[in-house]
């Protein structure tokens, strides 16, 4: 058998330690009642999104196209793109202890440009895509590290460029090379690097591994899972992708048509789901119930933002009962830290959210 | 008094893609009538030129592919791929239903424009686009990606295909209508005892849809056999690393 660098057997058991490392603690990030209005919609794109992610936790966020959960991410760092914009609710962060809870909804463009970069950062889909192609590696990081840090010495920045790189597991090649020499796993390593370089408690990641084979997209989670280890930076996942929430999330958060269906612990809601859609994507999803055959599900979703009456999963739910059309179901207790919008739940006890 | 043995559906005897590198081994694949058969693979332009090759888009630099014992030359009706991106098979400006009578008439199936449009209606539904009379008037800019790739297999199953290479690499943007697809193409694997060769870089994915799995690497296959025996006691390193990058790693 020939070297296989690109197979390297990524440690499962050392990734699966750092997965339950204890108990994360503050919030780094709480989203109330957050609200996305677009245009002709006759509801919000997202509608009333409750969110906690607490300082060294991961969370994902999982909705397939058109559930709202993409604009969530871009909700939190205000890039939503025109004519889509909050219209309401409440986006606070607060990465490190004894930090004031900083709002993030009062701030105007100024004020979020000096808080993207250094207490939240964005990893959109295939980001090594967007890298300076004049530049290489090293020489973009640096200035985004100086960018980020005025005071920083010149040669201060460029020792931690080289050891951010060394972090994401660029070699010594790569990092002196253009954008163009990377392979598309090398590339998103390298976006990540950017992404981490001001230090941010919390990383945004849009479909991480997007663009990658199933190989490379594993040593990617497993990057982001010891740089929330290592660095402390706490992660929210948006994708759907099941497979990669379980292997990098504690908490799991599934979105349809704008609203959030259910929520809580990763391997709770994925082992017994308690929403029907949950249940529906988890058996779409491969290998999660072991080798088995994957099952659809028919119909489409709703067009965003005109979800039909009643629950917006009611015309694909296999389990519908009389009811279901009609009636609008909040948020109920599911189990231990676990909440689920519907009816077939029992009713008694609506809890608070889990990290309450 | 026993017939003689079926000849394979699909019998690739060391195929070495166009592109391919210098001394690359080649590719022995057996893919029986009925069949479904993951070929596991994360070398995407390895994988690019086997699987044009499988289908006779590309002549191979080395080697031969046989369908149902004859030599493949030129693309063969019954062995068809289905594109990962169903758009790029389609004519956006050809509805449904003008797409699959135009591949009868190409193939010369179907005499006359009233059965053409008949076994067109049976496709449809056979490919689970009911009621196919909506379908037949819309464009692919009027469907969404599932329903798009469902129309690629109506035109498969109006040639009567036997074998579908479904190149499944990648994860999905909405996997609830990807496991749609696939659960098709088993209901119609039982119905119609068509031939899948699935084409992925996630075993857990082609392990949950194949009866046999195939680990691809350099060109050439380093392990296969029955899926549940190579689950259970990968034998290569590359079956180990796939195994080790997916959910069935626990």
């Amino acid at each position: 058998v020939s070297a296989l660098p690109r197979y390297t057997v990524a440690d499962a058991e050392a990734a699966a330690r750092l997965r339950d490392d204890g108990a994360p603690g503050g919030d780094a990030l709480r989203v109330a009642g957050l609200t996305v209005a677009g245009p002709r919609a006759s509801r919000p794109l997202v509608d009333g999104l409750d969110l906690v992610v607490r300082r060294g936790e991961a969370v994902g966020l999982a909705g397939e196209r058109g559930s709202g959960a993409e604009l969530v991410a871009d909700a939190i760092l205000g890039v939503l793109a025109a004519p889509l914009g909050r219209s309401g609710g409440t986006l606070a962060l607060s990465g490190r202890p004894h930090e004031p809870r900083r709002a993030l909804d009062a701030l105007t463009e100024r004020g979020l440009q000096d808080v993207r970069g250094r207490d939240v950062a964005l990893v959109p889909p295939r980001a090594g895509d967007a890298l300076d192609p004049t530049r290489r590696i090293d020489a973009q990081l640096t200035t985004a590290i100086r960018r980020l840090d005025r005071h920083l010495p010149r040669a201060a920045a460029r020792a931690r460029a080289g050891d951010l790189l060394e972090t994401v597991g660029l070699e010594a090649r790569e990092r002196r090379a253009f954008p163009a020499a990377l392979d598309v796993a090398a590339g998103q390593r390298a976006a990540i690097a950017i992404a981490l370089a001001g230090g941010p408690s919390l990383l945004v990641c849009v479909e991480p591994g997007a663009g990658l084979d199933a190989v490379a997209r594993a040593h990617l989670l497993d990057l982001l899972t010891r740089a929330r280890h290592d660095l402390g930076v706490a992660l929210l996942v948006v994708t759907a992708d099941l497979a990669a929430i379980a292997a990098t999330c504690h908490r799991v958060v599934v979105v349809y048509a704008g609203r959030i269906v259910e929520d809580g612990p990763t391997a709770a809601v994925l082992s017994a789901p308690a929403h029907p859609y949950t249940a529906a994507l988890v058996r779409a999803t491969p290998g999660l119930a072991g080798p088995q055959p994957v099952h659809g599900l028919d119909g489409r979703p709703p067009l965003p933002g005109t979800p039909p009456a009643g629950c917006a999963f009611h015309p694909r739910c296999p389990v519908r009962v009389a009811g279901c059309d009609t009636t609008v179901v909040d948020l109920r207790g599911a189990g231990p830290a676990r909440r689920g919008r519907c009816l077939l739940l029992p009713a008694a006890g609506t809890e608070e959210a889990p990290a309450g | 008094m026993s017939a003689p043995p079926r000849p394979p559906l699909l019998h690739a005897h060391g195929l070495v893609p166009r592109g391919a590198a210098r001394g690359a081994a080649g590719l022995d694949l057996v893919w029986h009538h009925g069949e479904t058969l993951g070929l596991v693979t994360v070398e995407a332009a390895a994988a690019d030129g086997l699987v044009r090759a499988l289908v006779g888009l590309e002549h191979a630099a080395r080697g031969s592919v046989r369908v149902c014992g004859r030599e493949l030359r030129r693309p063969d009706r019954r062995v068809q791929l289905l594109h990962a991106d169903p758009r790029a098979a389609l004519d956006e400006r050809r509805s449904a239903g003008s797409a699959v009578r135009e591949v009868l008439a190409l193939a010369r199936l179907g005499r006359t424009p009233a059965l053409r449009g008949e076994r067109a209606i049976d496709a449809l539904g056979d490919a689970g686009l009911r009621p196919a009379q909506r379908y037949l008037g819309l464009r692919p800019a009027d469907l969404d990606d599932a329903e798009c790739q469902r129309l690629v297999i109506a035109c498969a199953l109006a040639l009567e295909v036997e074998g579908l290479v479904v190149d499944v690499r990648g994860p999905a943007a909405m996997p609830t209508a990807r496991a749609a697809v696939l659960e098709l193409l088993h209901e119609l694997r039982t119905a119609y005892s068509l031939g899948v060769l699935l084409v992925a870089d996630d075993i857990a994915l082609a392990a949950g849809e194949s009866g046999r799995l195939a680990v691809l690497h350099d060109g050439a296959i380093v392990e296969a056999g029955e899926t549940a025996t190579v689950l259970a006691a990968p034998a290569h390193d590359v079956t180990r690393a796939l195994l080790a990058a997916g959910p069935l790693a626990a």
